[in-house]
């Protein structure tokens, strides 16, 4: 029951973004879900459930993108895979801080990776790099995306912890003799 | 817990798998009942964000906005989705009945879509996904067609249930077009920033002026001749260049196409 209220929770966010959120005013259209979705999904529980579901989440939206499929799917799970591995190393506490930073990171490597395997695609597909790969308002609306990635982490934090104890700050205190 | 524990190297050997299946047309069945499911949920949803720009942008009447808000405010939360429904229904009849008309008038066989995603991404400015494919006789190059017979994009990749379109503002899309004007000036136009569309490659004894309709010229095979695409804007022409060129303006809203039609022939 908890893994089909999982896999719809996950389809309606591939819906909102690939068909909704498209459709909104600038600078709207620039929020990426998914990628904030998985990172709180992240923190939350762990590495290898939120693979699964980040896997997921890439073949759907690799269907429905004109690039090559797998895209997604790589640059999704590379995001994941580094992401935890700033969360285990160096932002362990449970702070609205560490939690935006993280965000923000999972965004900036899926973004990059990406970037990377478009570009290395169109290079041996096409054989050459001078193929104009960016677009117009490309780092306009990698800023919106990062700006928005802020805004709904920060709303994200508070909320989960007004309902759970999950993203608690915990001290460890040290009591005198 | 370990990087690379058991279960995320069978995890990534399952992904792996699943984008050779992919490639090897295994996942087809699968991928295109998936779609099938997910396309009318995907383009209410897509009509209800347009809904929302349209509010934004101010593309509606603001007067029948307000009598409408009027109502909506003594209307309950069941009667409001009602009403969200209808405005969809009416905007789709709207964009139909324009379309039905402008097909009247020539012997086109044509096929209605849905536009149900839109996307701005490397060296692209703006695509769009509409929810018929090579099942239903799309084949690259064929226009897309709005109201009435104004083309708004062009077909460049089809899968089988969905197509990719970039819309006549995205740099990639070339149409080849003319003037109506004594000489039916021809050339060829590009997208310019998503914004407005270029028309290039005109000789500088061609005279063409601001306000001159541009169509398309009927030189592309897929694309018939008479589609609107502007009006010219802005002439650009400077003594010392081989060609001068017009920024065309596009004479509608291609932010907020929910409906849109093929010619397939």
């Amino acid at each position: 029951m908890k893994l089909l209220l999982k896999f719809l929770i996950l389809i309606l966010l591939v819906i909102a973004q690939v068909s909704f959120i498209p459709a909104l005013p600038f600078p709207f259209f620039n929020i990426n879900i998914i990628i904030i979705g998985l990172t709180i999904f992240l923190i939350l529980n762990n590495l290898e459930n939120s693979l699964v579901l980040g896997v997921l989440v890439g073949v759907f939206l690799d269907l429905h993108s004109f690039h090559f499929f797998g895209l997604n799917i790589l640059s999704i799970a590379t995001a994941l895979i580094l992401t935890y591995l700033f969360s285990a190393k160096f932002f362990t506490n449970r702070s609205v801080y560490s939690f935006v930073f993280l965000a923000n990171i999972t965004l900036f490597i899926f973004e990059f990776t990406r970037f990377l395997l478009i570009f290395l695609f169109i290079f041996f597909t096409q054989g050459t790099f001078y193929q104009e790969i960016i677009y117009t308002n490309y780092f306009t609306s990698l800023i919106y995306k990062f700006l928005f990635s802020i805004i709904i982490t920060f709303i994200s934090f508070y909320s989960i912890n007004y309902y759970s104890k999950k993203m608690k700050s915990f001290f460890i205190s040290v009591k005198k003799s | 817990m370990k990087l690379f524990s058991k279960k995320i190297i069978i995890l990534f050997i399952s992904a792996v798998l699943i984008i050779i299946l992919h490639y090897a047309g295994v996942l087809n069945i699968v991928e295109n009942y998936a779609l099938a499911i997910l396309k009318p949920i995907e383009g209410t949803a897509f009509k209800s964000g347009n809904k929302i720009r349209e509010a934004y942008v101010g593309d509606v009447d603001y007067g029948d906005l307000r009598i409408a808000n009027e109502e909506l405010k003594n209307k309950n939360n069941e009667l409001l989705t009602q009403n969200i429904q209808l405005k969809i229904l009416q905007d789709e009849n709207e964009a139909l009945r324009k379309q039905l008309e402008f097909y009247s008038q020539h012997n086109y066989s044509k096929l209605l879509a849905n536009v149900i995603s839109r996307e701005g991404d490397y060296g692209a400015d703006q695509i769009i996904t509409i929810d018929k494919g090579l099942d239903d006789g799309i084949k690259t190059g064929q226009p897309i067609i709005a109201e009435n017979g104004i083309i708004v994009g062009k077909i460049f990749l089809v899968e089988n249930t969905l197509s990719y379109a970039y819309l006549i503002t995205d740099k990639n899309c070339q149409i080849a077009a003319s003037a109506i004007n004594k000489k039916e000036t021809i050339g060829i136009t590009k997208g310019d920033l998503g914004l407005t569309i270029q028309m290039n490659f005109i000789p500088q004894t061609e005279i063409i002026t601001k306000g001159d309709i541009i169509i398309t010229s009927g030189l592309e095979t897929a694309i018939p001749k008479g589609l609107i695409i502007g009006t010219v804007q802005e002439v650009k022409k400077e003594t010392n260049d081989l060609f001068q060129s017009v920024i065309i303006n596009p004479p509608l809203n291609l932010n907020t196409l929910a409906i849109v039609s093929i010619i397939l022939n």
